[in-house]
Protein backbone atom coordinates (compact mmCIF):
# COMPACT_ATOMS: atom_id res chain seq x y z
CA UNK A 1 0.00 0.00 0.00
CA UNK A 2 1.14 3.51 -0.82
CA UNK A 3 2.43 5.22 2.35
CA UNK A 4 0.40 8.37 1.68
CA UNK A 5 -2.82 6.36 1.38
CA UNK A 6 -1.94 4.51 4.59
CA UNK A 7 -1.45 7.85 6.38
CA UNK A 8 -4.80 9.18 5.09
CA UNK A 9 -6.61 6.04 6.29
CA UNK A 10 -4.90 6.16 9.72
CA UNK A 11 -5.61 9.89 10.10
CA UNK A 12 -9.27 9.45 9.09
CA UNK A 13 -9.68 6.51 11.49
CA UNK A 14 -8.17 8.57 14.32
CA UNK A 15 -10.45 11.50 13.52
CA UNK A 16 -13.54 9.28 13.29
CA UNK A 17 -12.77 7.68 16.67
CA UNK A 18 -11.97 11.07 18.23
CA UNK A 19 -14.98 12.98 16.93
CA UNK A 20 -17.33 10.03 17.41
CA UNK A 21 -15.97 9.42 20.91
CA UNK A 22 -16.26 13.10 21.88
CA UNK A 23 -19.87 13.09 20.65
CA UNK A 24 -20.75 9.98 22.63
CA UNK A 25 -19.01 11.30 25.77
CA UNK A 26 -21.43 14.24 25.60
CA UNK A 27 -24.44 11.96 24.97
CA UNK A 28 -23.50 9.54 27.78
CA UNK A 29 -22.79 12.45 30.12
CA UNK A 30 -26.23 13.95 29.50
CA UNK A 31 -27.90 10.56 30.02
CA UNK A 32 -25.81 9.81 33.11
CA UNK A 33 -26.51 13.15 34.77
CA UNK A 34 -30.24 13.04 34.10
CA UNK A 35 -30.91 11.50 37.52
CA UNK A 36 -28.23 13.67 39.18
CA UNK A 37 -25.66 10.90 39.73
CA UNK A 38 -23.36 8.71 37.65
CA UNK A 39 -23.81 5.00 38.49
CA UNK A 40 -21.19 2.30 37.86
CA UNK A 41 -22.66 1.23 34.48
CA UNK A 42 -22.75 4.83 33.24
CA UNK A 43 -19.24 5.39 34.58
CA UNK A 44 -18.10 2.28 32.70
CA UNK A 45 -19.59 3.57 29.44
CA UNK A 46 -17.89 6.94 29.92
CA UNK A 47 -14.50 5.36 30.69
CA UNK A 48 -14.72 3.14 27.60
CA UNK A 49 -15.65 6.11 25.43
CA UNK A 50 -12.77 8.18 26.84
CA UNK A 51 -10.45 5.29 25.91
CA UNK A 52 -11.82 5.37 22.34
CA UNK A 53 -11.21 9.16 22.19
CA UNK A 54 -7.62 8.68 23.41
CA UNK A 55 -6.97 5.93 20.84
CA UNK A 56 -8.33 8.29 18.18
CA UNK A 57 -6.10 11.11 19.40
CA UNK A 58 -2.98 8.90 19.37
CA UNK A 59 -3.77 7.62 15.84
CA UNK A 60 -4.47 11.13 14.55
CA UNK A 61 -1.28 12.58 16.09
CA UNK A 62 1.01 9.77 14.90
CA UNK A 63 -0.40 9.83 11.36
CA UNK A 64 -0.28 13.66 11.45
CA UNK A 65 3.45 13.52 12.12
CA UNK A 66 3.66 10.88 9.39
CA UNK A 67 2.29 13.52 7.00
CA UNK A 68 4.88 16.05 8.18
CA UNK A 69 7.66 13.52 7.49
CA UNK A 70 6.11 12.75 4.10
CA UNK A 71 6.19 16.47 3.21
CA UNK A 72 9.80 16.64 4.39
CA UNK A 73 10.88 13.77 2.11
CA UNK A 74 8.88 14.98 -0.89
CA UNK A 75 10.07 18.59 -1.05
CA UNK A 76 6.84 20.04 0.33
CA UNK A 77 8.18 21.58 3.54
CA UNK A 78 6.43 24.88 2.67
CA UNK A 79 3.22 23.12 3.83
CA UNK A 80 4.58 23.12 7.38
CA UNK A 81 4.14 26.92 7.53
CA UNK A 82 0.48 26.80 6.49
CA UNK A 83 -1.55 28.80 9.08
CA UNK A 84 -4.31 26.17 8.89
CA UNK A 85 -1.84 23.47 9.99
CA UNK A 86 -0.80 25.60 12.99
CA UNK A 87 -4.45 26.28 13.83
CA UNK A 88 -5.06 22.54 13.80
CA UNK A 89 -1.99 21.91 15.99
CA UNK A 90 -3.24 24.58 18.41
CA UNK A 91 -6.62 22.84 18.60
CA UNK A 92 -5.00 19.47 19.32
CA UNK A 93 -3.03 21.15 22.14
CA UNK A 94 -6.28 22.69 23.43
CA UNK A 95 -7.87 19.20 23.52
CA UNK A 96 -4.86 17.87 25.46
CA UNK A 97 -4.69 20.82 27.89
CA UNK A 98 -8.47 20.72 28.44
CA UNK A 99 -8.21 17.04 29.45
CA UNK A 100 -5.52 17.97 32.01
CA UNK A 101 -7.73 20.73 33.45
CA UNK A 102 -10.74 18.41 33.59
CA UNK A 103 -8.72 15.69 35.32
CA UNK A 104 -7.36 18.21 37.86
CA UNK A 105 -10.88 19.67 38.39
CA UNK A 106 -9.55 23.10 37.43
CA UNK A 107 -12.25 23.76 34.83
CA UNK A 108 -16.04 23.51 35.10
CA UNK A 109 -17.87 20.78 33.20
CA UNK A 110 -19.79 23.58 31.41
CA UNK A 111 -16.61 24.78 29.68
CA UNK A 112 -14.62 21.54 29.75
CA UNK A 113 -17.17 19.43 27.91
CA UNK A 114 -17.95 22.23 25.42
CA UNK A 115 -14.26 22.81 24.65
CA UNK A 116 -13.66 19.10 24.08
CA UNK A 117 -16.78 18.64 21.93
CA UNK A 118 -16.36 21.80 19.84
CA UNK A 119 -12.58 21.47 19.42
CA UNK A 120 -12.76 17.96 17.99
CA UNK A 121 -15.24 19.14 15.35
CA UNK A 122 -13.28 22.35 14.69
CA UNK A 123 -10.00 20.45 14.20
CA UNK A 124 -11.75 18.11 11.77
CA UNK A 125 -13.19 21.03 9.77
CA UNK A 126 -9.79 22.78 9.70
CA UNK A 127 -8.27 19.48 8.50
CA UNK A 128 -10.81 19.38 5.63
CA UNK A 129 -10.03 23.02 4.72
CA UNK A 130 -6.32 22.14 4.80
CA UNK A 131 -6.83 19.18 2.45
CA UNK A 132 -8.81 21.36 0.04
CA UNK A 133 -6.13 24.10 -0.06
CA UNK A 134 -8.40 26.79 1.39
CA UNK A 135 -6.61 29.93 2.51
CA UNK A 136 -7.30 31.59 5.87
CA UNK A 137 -5.05 33.35 8.33
CA UNK A 138 -4.24 31.83 11.74
CA UNK A 139 -6.01 34.77 13.40
CA UNK A 140 -9.21 34.31 11.36
CA UNK A 141 -9.38 30.61 12.22
CA UNK A 142 -8.66 31.07 15.94
CA UNK A 143 -11.13 33.96 16.40
CA UNK A 144 -13.84 31.94 14.63
CA UNK A 145 -12.95 28.93 16.77
CA UNK A 146 -13.16 30.97 20.02
CA UNK A 147 -16.62 32.27 19.02
CA UNK A 148 -17.77 28.73 18.16
CA UNK A 149 -16.57 27.48 21.58
CA UNK A 150 -18.60 30.17 23.39
CA UNK A 151 -21.69 29.58 21.23
CA UNK A 152 -21.22 25.79 21.48
CA UNK A 153 -21.03 25.94 25.28
CA UNK A 154 -24.25 27.96 25.37
CA UNK A 155 -26.07 25.63 22.94
CA UNK A 156 -24.93 22.49 24.80
CA UNK A 157 -26.14 24.03 28.06
CA UNK A 158 -29.53 24.82 26.51
CA UNK A 159 -29.80 21.24 25.19
CA UNK A 160 -28.97 19.88 28.67
CA UNK A 161 -31.54 22.16 30.29
CA UNK A 162 -34.15 21.18 27.68
CA UNK A 163 -33.51 17.54 28.59
CA UNK A 164 -33.75 18.35 32.31
CA UNK A 165 -30.04 17.91 33.10
CA UNK A 166 -28.07 20.26 35.36
CA UNK A 167 -24.28 20.08 35.71
CA UNK B 1 18.69 12.24 1.56
CA UNK B 2 19.96 8.67 1.76
CA UNK B 3 17.72 6.01 3.40
CA UNK B 4 19.96 5.86 6.50
CA UNK B 5 19.35 9.52 7.35
CA UNK B 6 15.67 9.19 6.48
CA UNK B 7 15.43 6.31 8.96
CA UNK B 8 17.20 8.38 11.63
CA UNK B 9 14.85 11.31 11.08
CA UNK B 10 11.75 9.08 11.13
CA UNK B 11 12.95 7.43 14.37
CA UNK B 12 13.74 10.84 15.90
CA UNK B 13 10.28 12.23 15.11
CA UNK B 14 8.12 9.17 15.82
CA UNK B 15 9.85 8.17 19.08
CA UNK B 16 9.87 11.81 20.18
CA UNK B 17 6.10 11.98 19.63
CA UNK B 18 5.55 8.60 21.37
CA UNK B 19 7.61 9.82 24.35
CA UNK B 20 5.62 13.06 24.48
CA UNK B 21 2.31 11.18 24.42
CA UNK B 22 3.55 8.76 27.10
CA UNK B 23 4.65 11.56 29.45
CA UNK B 24 1.29 13.25 28.85
CA UNK B 25 -0.31 9.95 29.92
CA UNK B 26 1.80 10.00 33.10
CA UNK B 27 0.66 13.57 33.78
CA UNK B 28 -3.02 12.69 33.34
CA UNK B 29 -2.68 9.56 35.51
CA UNK B 30 -0.91 11.37 38.37
CA UNK B 31 -3.77 13.88 38.50
CA UNK B 32 -6.18 11.05 39.40
CA UNK B 33 -6.90 10.47 43.09
CA UNK B 34 -6.00 6.77 42.77
CA UNK B 35 -3.51 6.49 39.92
CA UNK B 36 -2.73 3.06 38.47
CA UNK B 37 0.86 2.29 39.47
CA UNK B 38 1.19 -0.35 36.76
CA UNK B 39 0.24 2.21 34.10
CA UNK B 40 2.53 4.88 35.58
CA UNK B 41 5.54 2.54 35.64
CA UNK B 42 4.88 1.35 32.10
CA UNK B 43 4.25 4.87 30.70
CA UNK B 44 7.33 6.34 32.43
CA UNK B 45 9.45 3.52 31.00
CA UNK B 46 8.04 4.12 27.50
CA UNK B 47 8.75 7.86 27.92
CA UNK B 48 12.36 7.30 28.91
CA UNK B 49 13.05 4.63 26.27
CA UNK B 50 11.41 6.72 23.53
CA UNK B 51 13.32 9.86 24.46
CA UNK B 52 16.60 7.93 24.48
CA UNK B 53 15.94 6.48 21.01
CA UNK B 54 14.86 9.93 19.74
CA UNK B 55 17.94 11.44 21.42
CA UNK B 56 20.47 9.16 19.74
CA UNK B 57 18.81 9.08 16.33
CA UNK B 58 18.30 12.87 16.35
CA UNK B 59 21.81 13.51 17.65
CA UNK B 60 23.38 11.29 15.01
CA UNK B 61 21.30 12.95 12.27
CA UNK B 62 22.21 16.39 13.61
CA UNK B 63 25.96 15.73 13.65
CA UNK B 64 26.24 13.87 10.34
CA UNK B 65 23.55 15.48 8.18
CA UNK B 66 21.83 18.58 9.59
CA UNK B 67 24.98 20.66 10.16
CA UNK B 68 26.32 20.26 6.61
CA UNK B 69 23.16 19.82 4.54
CA UNK B 70 20.20 21.49 6.27
CA UNK B 71 21.60 24.31 8.41
CA UNK B 72 23.21 26.24 5.48
CA UNK B 73 19.92 26.03 3.55
CA UNK B 74 17.95 27.43 6.48
CA UNK B 75 20.45 30.23 7.13
CA UNK B 76 20.43 31.22 3.45
CA UNK B 77 16.65 31.00 3.18
CA UNK B 78 13.69 33.14 4.21
CA UNK B 79 13.59 31.94 7.80
CA UNK B 80 17.13 31.99 9.27
CA UNK B 81 15.63 32.60 12.73
CA UNK B 82 14.30 29.04 12.59
CA UNK B 83 17.86 27.81 13.13
CA UNK B 84 19.10 30.71 15.25
CA UNK B 85 16.20 30.48 17.71
CA UNK B 86 14.30 27.20 17.30
CA UNK B 87 17.24 24.84 16.70
CA UNK B 88 19.45 26.51 19.30
CA UNK B 89 16.70 26.31 21.93
CA UNK B 90 15.69 22.82 20.90
CA UNK B 91 19.17 21.31 21.02
CA UNK B 92 19.71 22.52 24.60
CA UNK B 93 16.34 21.43 25.98
CA UNK B 94 16.69 18.19 24.03
CA UNK B 95 19.89 17.44 25.96
CA UNK B 96 18.32 17.21 29.39
CA UNK B 97 14.84 15.85 28.57
CA UNK B 98 15.87 12.15 28.84
CA UNK B 99 17.46 12.85 32.24
CA UNK B 100 14.25 14.46 33.51
CA UNK B 101 12.37 11.41 32.21
CA UNK B 102 14.88 9.11 33.94
CA UNK B 103 14.42 10.97 37.25
CA UNK B 104 10.64 10.67 36.94
CA UNK B 105 10.88 6.97 36.10
CA UNK B 106 13.20 6.34 39.07
CA UNK B 107 10.77 8.05 41.47
CA UNK B 108 7.79 6.12 40.11
CA UNK B 109 9.55 2.74 40.15
CA UNK B 110 11.06 3.21 43.64
CA UNK B 111 8.37 5.24 45.44
CA UNK B 112 5.31 4.84 43.23
CA UNK B 113 3.44 2.78 45.87
CA UNK B 114 3.38 5.90 48.11
CA UNK B 115 1.53 8.02 45.53
CA UNK B 116 -1.95 7.28 46.89
CA UNK B 117 -0.98 8.04 50.50
CA UNK B 118 1.60 10.80 50.03
CA UNK B 119 -0.22 13.82 48.54
CA UNK B 120 2.93 15.97 48.43
CA UNK B 121 4.79 13.30 46.44
CA UNK B 122 1.86 12.91 44.01
CA UNK B 123 1.73 16.67 43.40
CA UNK B 124 5.49 16.89 42.82
CA UNK B 125 5.46 13.93 40.45
CA UNK B 126 2.58 15.63 38.57
CA UNK B 127 4.59 18.86 38.48
CA UNK B 128 7.67 17.10 37.06
CA UNK B 129 5.53 15.24 34.52
CA UNK B 130 3.87 18.55 33.57
CA UNK B 131 7.24 20.27 33.12
CA UNK B 132 8.54 17.42 30.92
CA UNK B 133 5.31 17.48 28.88
CA UNK B 134 5.53 21.24 28.24
CA UNK B 135 9.22 21.01 27.24
CA UNK B 136 8.56 17.98 25.03
CA UNK B 137 5.70 19.80 23.27
CA UNK B 138 7.93 22.85 22.78
CA UNK B 139 10.70 20.67 21.29
CA UNK B 140 8.15 18.99 19.00
CA UNK B 141 6.77 22.32 17.74
CA UNK B 142 10.33 23.63 17.27
CA UNK B 143 11.03 20.55 15.13
CA UNK B 144 8.12 21.42 12.83
CA UNK B 145 9.30 25.05 12.57
CA UNK B 146 12.84 23.91 11.71
CA UNK B 147 11.67 21.37 9.12
CA UNK B 148 9.37 23.94 7.49
CA UNK B 149 12.17 26.46 7.13
CA UNK B 150 14.47 24.11 5.16
CA UNK B 151 13.35 24.70 1.57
Amino acid sequence: MDIYLFLIIAHLLGTILGVGGATFVEIFLIRALKDGQVNSTESGFLKTTYTVVRIGLVLAILSGFGFLLYYQFHGQTFKLYNPLLWAKITMVLVIAWNAVLLQAHKISLYWGSAISFVTWYSATIVGILLTNFKSFSYFEIMVTYAIIVVVGAFVLDRVRKFLGVTL
Amino acid sequence: MIPFFKTLLIAHVIFGVIGTMAIYGVLLATLKKTPSLKFLKCASLVTFASFIISWFSGGYYYVLYYGDMVKPRILAGQYPWAHKIATEAKEHIFLFLPFMALALMAVLWRMGDQLTTNEVLRKRVALLAGAITILAVFVTLAGIVISGSAR
